[in-house]
């Protein structure tokens, strides 16, 4: 076993141990714990063994296993880029939301008012104005 | 899609006044120098004006507070869209008919606010978009000129919407084109989103000459070339995203 083996195994199969377990005691979080589980199971089997991807990748059509890694890889990555878009554009729509709804609040109206020579002021009290006009 | 307006007409201006039911949305971010010309000519014609300060730290709320006009502020700059939206929202909720949306920047002339509206009553369209190759582009620089011909057949492609300008920020809608229009795309995207949506949700739209006039100022703040594509990258992703 090479140094890299011996660093990366004990080191994915403890993480994974780690989520699976960590999932399994609380509900919440059983979904991403089975899932990160699942992909350091995966890593640390994959690294351990290297030829059970070659198996699979050649019992799949597609030759070496280092190419089944890349896809399968390249297929996450797409995946993550769209999931974490997706959250920046929802939070995106939180914040614009915060900041639309407090302009909308603070709005101010320009003119000189009945006397007000301040110059702007309050949405509440313009409405107020225009309601007793 | 109906056509308003013969081109022999452009340089007519309209008389009047804009009905008390319309209001008119202006976007702003660091205009204060601009902007007290704009309300001014703005004020001419109509008498709900809303400016939607987007985050400006030059003063452009301060300014805009001198006329009798309703000023709105994010307190970040978010982008146009976003302001716009803010605007339309706030105006039907005032009880709006209708809704027109104007630049802070100067560049559009307020009479043709008259001819989106009288559009509107004609055709009975939910909306009315300027287009500055209907009617009057006066200055606008040859490389500007191609960018926005490249938009517009991106848009045709992307949206499948058939208009002769995409990125004019002159248009009007009535109130249930303003209800039916939401607006995510809070940057320079958000142009294109109005076309897609209008296109998706089967708003009747007509199309109206306008004019639009580049200075030095409008053509150092508005969108440059370079924009374009990240305009153009930005819908692409947000369509794929979907």
């Amino acid at each position: 076993m090479s140094l890299f083996q011996l660093i990366v195994v004990p080191s994915a199969a403890a993480a994974a141990v780690y989520y699976i377990v960590d999932g399994l005691r609380k509900r919440s979080r059983l979904v991403p714990g089975l899932l990160w589980g699942t992909i350091f199971a995966a890593v640390a089997v994959s690294v351990g063994f290297p030829h059970l991807p070659n198996m699979l990748a050649q019992s799949l059509g597609i030759g070496r296993g280092a190419d089944l890694v890349l896809y399968g890889t390249t297929v996450s990555l797409i995946l993550v880029v769209r999931w974490v878009y997706w959250k920046y554009r929802v939070l995106e729509q939180i914040q614009t939301e915060l900041v639309r709804q407090l302009a909308i609040e603070r709005a101010r109206f320009g003119k000189v008012i009945q006397g007000d020579e301040t110059g702007g002021t309050d949405r509440t009290a313009v409405t107020r104005l225009r309601k007793t006009a | 899609m109906r056509l308003i307006g013969p081109g022999k007409e452009r340089d007519r201006r309209d008389e009047g006044r804009l009905p008390d039911d319309v209001w008119v949305v202006v976007p702003c971010f660091r205009e204060a120098p601009r902007i007290g010309d704009v309300l001014s000519s703005l004020l001419a014609i109509a008498r709900n004006v809303v400016v939607v300060d987007d985050g400006s730290d030059d003063g452009t709320a301060e300014e805009a507070l001198r006329f009798p006009v309703w000023v709105l502020r994010h307190a970040v700059n978010l982008g146009q869209g976003a302001a716009l939206q803010t605007g339309l929202r706030f105006a039907l909720e005032q009880g709006a008919a209708f809704v027109a949306t104007f630049d802070g920047d100067g560049q559009h002339d307020p009479h043709d606010l008259i001819r989106l509206y009288r559009a509107l009553r004609e055709t009975g369209a939910d909306v009315a978009l300027g287009s500055r190759f209907l009617g009057r582009a006066v200055a606008m620089p040859r490389s500007r000129r191609l960018v926005l011909r490249a938009g517009i057949w991106f848009t045709r492609l992307l949206s499948g919407i058939r208009v002769t300008d995409t990125h004019n920020g002159i248009r009007m809608f009535t109130r249930r084109g303003a209800e039916t229009v939401r607006i995510t795309m809070n940057r320079m995207a958000h142009a294109s989103e109005i076309l897609d949506q209008i296109a998706a949700s089967g708003l009747s739209y007509t199309e109206v000459p306008v004019t639009v006039r580049y200075t030095e100022a409008s053509l150092a703040k508005g969108q440059r070339t370079r924009n374009a594509v990240q305009i153009a990258l930005t819908l692409l992703g947000d369509r794929l995203a979907r």
